[in-house]
């Protein structure tokens, strides 16, 4: 069994008087995909910083085994003179890359993101959301191990986050392993290998079942208002048969989300600090 | 975490400073102005001269064989008064006469300049600030001096073997250059310094930038490529001072320093590179602890501080480079912030030796380094703090000490 790439061993940490971690531990493994969960405030971002290194815990131990992490924080700032190309090139030879390999990978991961046209733009004019794919591209342009990744999906348009989702897809495939922070339950469940839920200032892992117990049907009957009920996996045919039977409407079947449940249940009396 | 070698990742830093900022117009327009500066120093006098003289006149100087006593009546403000030279076999010879009552003062040479030692508060002292103020061997020709000499024979008097160098000439204009180059650099490039290292935290870059490198290479990189672009620009302008002397042929004040050796250029470039890392550190380190951009504005006078004291000390030394003030002057070669001026200084009045010159050196190099870390360890340590700083000018100071305590 190969070590964990990255861990967080009963890590204390405060902002001043603010506890913001107590005993928290995770574990990431290599090639594996990671959720952090947490109300606002609980301490994710915090999380995060202690696992790059820009903060550093009163207790407890971080180990970081990847040789480079590609860091999306959640307040992003750019060069915003630079422009598109020579940003990232810029960033590609921090990494250790040389002059014509970092010019590669900047192409490579402009095309990837549909940036390509805006090479040359200066980064300030660009869209939001183009400056955020931009941002994306400089966590992912040195090929690191370990993806830390916070709140990825903010200001990003449907289509835009597709391509999200499919990257992160795709640096699984590839082996890299995966911190994701995010408010996107659905996305965990069904992405994430583990999920840590941030609460009682502790990292609670919690695995997400593939197959749901049940399913969320919501049904409408003529003009009146529709209906949501709770259905047993092994009940689902039966129950939509008999709704279309009746001349209902099925607007809706959903996979029940145990993480949801699970979350809300543990955030429910998580009284958090605004320190993360 | 293993990060990439660090000397490569400020060169990196380095060099996009400097490509994002060369390009900037502002930065050609200051070179430009800086040129044009450089070139009125050079033409101004002389065009003046020109205008408020219509007629050319040939430069001739005339000697009133009466010149020098005539200073001294003005001096001691007694018309009948009488001067007396005489020579003594040696400097300490000469101080013991001084001691003795014997003698009011006496000019000595100290590294080819004519330098007067005395009581302050005798009359000869008043003498000596004349003659030294008018330089009048600079501008005596062969024949005008042995006029001046049969004049002074007549009166009892006699001229001292002495010549002003025009290499002590060029030295003393260098060391007032460096100190003006000095202040302009940290002026203009320390607050370039200061603003790009609180911006990357204004605009929550550094977050990004702190998963790649260690604060120490971020800052580095920064000092160097801000540090190139202030080397070009000097380059630019000693260019262009070149050109001028070259076309006015030499007659010019700031010509005197083309008699200098190549070392003292040297030596120059050394003690400003080093005066430019000292207070590039300082600003970095106090952008480390300041959350916005307009508190470097804060910061810079009292930064600016050291430079100016420094060149008062350079005056002051020059004015009397064998006498106690100048000795005590000499330790401030060593001090942080003072030496870079200084330490030029007192090499161009030959008050310190070559292996002090490379202790100072050292010593500067030293600071440079601890000031670069500390400055890093305030940048991490600060790098999430958006407290805006409280007024004042010691704000940045109060916050500097609380974060190390």
């Amino acid at each position: 069994m190969t070590d964990p790439l990255a861990q967080l061993i009963d890590v204390t940490f405060a902002y001043a008087a603010t506890p913001v971690l107590e005993g928290a531990s995770l574990t990431l493994e290599a090639g594996s995909v990671a959720g952090l969960l947490g109300r606002n405030g609980a301490g994710k971002t915090t999380t995060m910083r202690l696992l790059v290194g820009i903060l550093a815990p009163e207790r407890g131990r971080v180990v970081v085994r990847s040789m480079a992490v590609g860091y999306l924080p959640e307040e992003r700032g750019l060069y915003r003179r630079m422009g598109v190309r020579a940003y990232l090139q810029f960033l590609a030879r921090l990494d250790g890359l040389t002059g014509a390999r970092a010019r590669e990978a900047a192409d490579r991961w402009l095309d990837r993101l549909e940036l390509a046209r805006a090479a040359e733009a200066a980064i300030e004019t660009l869209s939001k959301g183009n400056q955020q794919k931009v941002q994306l591209a400089a966590s992912l342009i040195g090929d690191p191990q370990l993806l830390l990744w916070d709140e990825p999906f903010s200001g990003l348009d449907p289509v835009n986050r597709d391509l999200m989702l499919e990257l992160l897809a795709e640096q699984r495939r590839a082996g890299k392993s995966v911190l994701l922070s995010t408010h996107r339950i659905a996305d965990l469940e069904e992405l994430a290998d583990v999920v840590y839920i941030l609460a009682g200032r502790r990292l609670l892992a919690h695995r997400p079942s593939r197959e749901p117990e049940a399913y969320e049907l919501e049904l409408r009957s003529g003009a009146q208002e529709s209906i949501s009920r709770r259905v047993p996996r092994s009940e689902l045919p039966q129950a939509l048969a008999a709704a279309l039977e009746r001349g209902e409407t099925v607007l809706r079947v959903r996979p029940e989300q145990d993480l949801e449940r699970v979350f809300r249940e543990l955030a429910a009396g998580d009284e958090t600090d605004a320190a993360s | 975490m293993r990060r990439p070698d660090a000397r490569r990742q400020i060169g990196v830093v380095a060099r996009r400073e400097w490509g994002e900022r060369v390009r900037r117009p502002g930065f050609w327009a200051t070179v430009l102005v800086g040129v044009l500066l450089v070139l009125a120093a050079q033409f101004g006098p002389a065009l003046a001269n020109r205008l408020m003289h219509p007629v050319p006149t040939a430069r001739a100087y005339r000697v009133a064989p009466r010149l020098l006593e005539g200073l001294y009546r003005q001096a001691v403000r007694k018309p009948r008064a009488r001067l007396r030279v005489v020579e003594e076999a040696s400097r300490a010879r000469a101080l013991a006469a001084v001691r003795e009552g014997r003698l009011d003062g006496f000019f000595s040479l100290s590294r080819g300049r004519l330098v007067y030692s005395g009581h302050p508060d005798q009359v000869s002292t008043l003498v000596g600030s004349a003659y030294n103020a008018r330089e009048l061997t600079r501008y005596l020709g062969p024949s005008a001096q042995a006029a001046l000499a049969a004049a002074l024979a007549r009166h009892g008097l006699e001229v001292l073997p002495v010549r002003v160098s025009q290499r002590a000439v060029g030295g003393r204009l260098a060391v007032f250059l460096l100190g003006i180059v000095l202040y302009m650099v940290v002026l203009t490039y320390g607050v370039v310094i200061g603003i790009s290292t609180v911006e990357e935290k204004e605009t929550r870059h550094a977050e990004m930038l702190l998963s790649r490198l260690e604060p120490t290479t971020l800052l580095w990189g920064k000092v160097l490529g801000i540090g190139a672009l202030a080397a070009l620009q000097l380059l630019i302008w000693t260019l262009a001072w070149g050109l001028a002397v070259a076309l006015s042929g030499g007659a010019s004040a700031t010509s005197e320093l083309r008699r200098l050796p190549p070392t003292d250029f040297l030596l120059f470039g050394l003690f400003a590179a080093v005066g430019y890392l000292q207070y590039g550190t300082i600003f970095a380190g106090l952008a480390s602890r300041a959350t916005r951009a307009s508190e470097m504005n804060q910061a810079t006078l009292p930064v600016l501080v050291p430079i100016m004291l420094a060149y008062f000390g350079t005056v002051l030394a020059m004015s009397g480079p064998t006498g106690p003030v100048a000795r005590v002057l000499s330790i401030s070669a060593y001090v942080p912030f003072l030496a870079p001026l200084m330490g030029f200084a007192q090499l161009q009045l030959g008050g310190i030796h070559w292996w002090g010159v490379l202790l100072d050196l050292l010593l500067q190099a030293v600071f440079v380094w601890l000031s670069m870390r500390y400055a890093a360890v305030l940048f991490k340590r600060h790098l999430l703090d958006y407290r805006p700083l409280r007024r004042g000018p010691g704000a940045l100071a109060r916050r500097g000490r609380r974060a190390a305590g």
